[in-house]
C-alpha cells in the first residue's frame, strides 16, 4: 500500500470522521486517479480490481456527495490500514472513541470475595482420593 | 503488554486519577483484562444500589468490554492459567491490611503469569512471593 495513505490514517487520529473521510478521499484520488462513475467502474472492473490488488485503491462515485462514494481496496491493504490505525491509538483515545463515561462518585475497593471451599477427601482405605 | 488487576479495572470505571493518568497514553493494544476481573467487577456493580451509581458504572463497564472485545483483549481463564492457579492456590498470599488474597484475584494473577503479561496493580505484600509475576504500579 502507498505510504501516503497509511500516513493519512496515522496523522488523522484526533480529527473528526468527516475530516478523516475528506483526507482519505483526497489522498486516494492523488494516488489512484479521479473517481470513476459507476458505469465506468463496471466497464473497467477487471482493471480496477487489478489496481486494487496491486496496492492502488480506486474511488467510485460522485466526489461532491460524500455518502455516494465507495473505495475498491484489497483485503490485504485494508488489514494494513486497520493495523496502522490500531498501532497509533492510545487507550484513552480508544475509550473516548466508544463514548466511555466513567463513574465520578468516588473510588470503590473491590472485595476479595468468598473463601475457597476445601474439597473433601473420601474416607476410603487410602484416604487420598478427593470426592468430585 | 499489561493485564489489569480487578482493582485497576474498577479504578478505570471509577476514574481514579492515578490509574487514568498512567493508562491513557499507553497504546490501546497493550491493555488486556481477564474475564475473571470483568465478572468480579460486574458482581460489585450489581451489588451497588441504583442511587449510588449502579447504572453509570454498568454502562462504563459495558463500554470497556466493548473496547476489549474489539481489541481482542479479553483473556480467558483457560487450561494454562488454571495450571498456574493450581500452583499459587496453596500459597499464603497477603494484601493490604493483612487480608488474604482471594481466589478470583489469584485467577487473575495466574492469567498474567501464563500470558506473560505485566499485572497493573498497587504495591501489595504478596507480589514478591510469586515466581514469574511482573507488576507495574500506577498508583502514586
Amino acid at each position: 500500500m502507498d505510504a501516503r495513505i497509511l500516513k493519512q490514517v496515522q496523522v488523522a487520529r484526533n480529527v473528526s470522521r468527516q475530516d478523516i473521510a475528506d483526507g482519505l478521499v483526497e489522498t486516494i484520488v492523488q494516488i489512484g486517479g479521479d473517481p470513476l462513475t459507476v458505469r465506468k467502474a463496471k466497464d473497467e472492473l477487471s482493471a480496477v480490481l487489478g489496481k486494487a490488488r496491486n496496492g492502488v485503491p480506486q474511488v467510485i462515485g460522485n466526489i461532491k456527495k460524500a455518502d455516494d462514494m465507495a473505495v475498491v481496496i484489497s483485503v490485504r491493504d485494508l488489514a494494513e490500514l486497520v493495523t496502522a490505525a490500531r498501532q497509533q491509538e492510545t487507550f484513552g483515545e480508544a475509550l473516548d472513541a466508544i463514548g466511555f463515561k466513567p463513574y465520578s462518585g468516588g473510588r470503590i475497593i473491590v472485595g476479595q470475595g468468598r473463601k475457597r471451599e476445601r474439597l473433601q477427601r473420601s474416607s476410603n482405605a487410602s484416604g487420598a482420593k478427593m470426592t468430585l | 503488554m499489561f493485564l489489569l488487576s480487578t482493582q485497576a479495572l474498577m479504578d478505570i470505571i471509577c476514574e481514579n486519577p492515578d490509574v487514568t493518568a498512567w493508562i491513557r497514553p499507553v497504546p490501546a493494544q497493550d491493555i488486556h483484562a481477564s474475564v475473571v476481573s470483568v465478572a468480579h467487577v460486574q458482581a460489585e456493580i450489581l451489588s451497588t444500589p441504583i442511587e449510588e451509581g449502579r447504572e453509570v458504572m454498568d454502562l462504563a463497564l459495558r463500554a470497556f468490554v466493548s473496547f476489549a472485545r474489539r481489541n481482542n483483549a479479553l483473556e480467558l481463564f483457560d487450561e494454562g492459567a488454571g495450571a498456574v492457579f493450581s500452583r499459587i492456590a496453596q500459597l499464603d498470599l497477603r494484601i493490604d491490611e493483612d487480608e488474604e488474597l482471594g481466589d478470583m484475584s489469584r485467577m487473575v494473577v495466574a492469567t498474567a503469569i501464563d500470558r506473560n503479561l505485566v499485572l497493573i496493580e498497587g504495591a501489595q505484600p504478596y507480589h514478591g512471593h510469586i515466581d514469574g509475576l511482573r507488576v507495574e504500579y500506577p498508583y502514586r
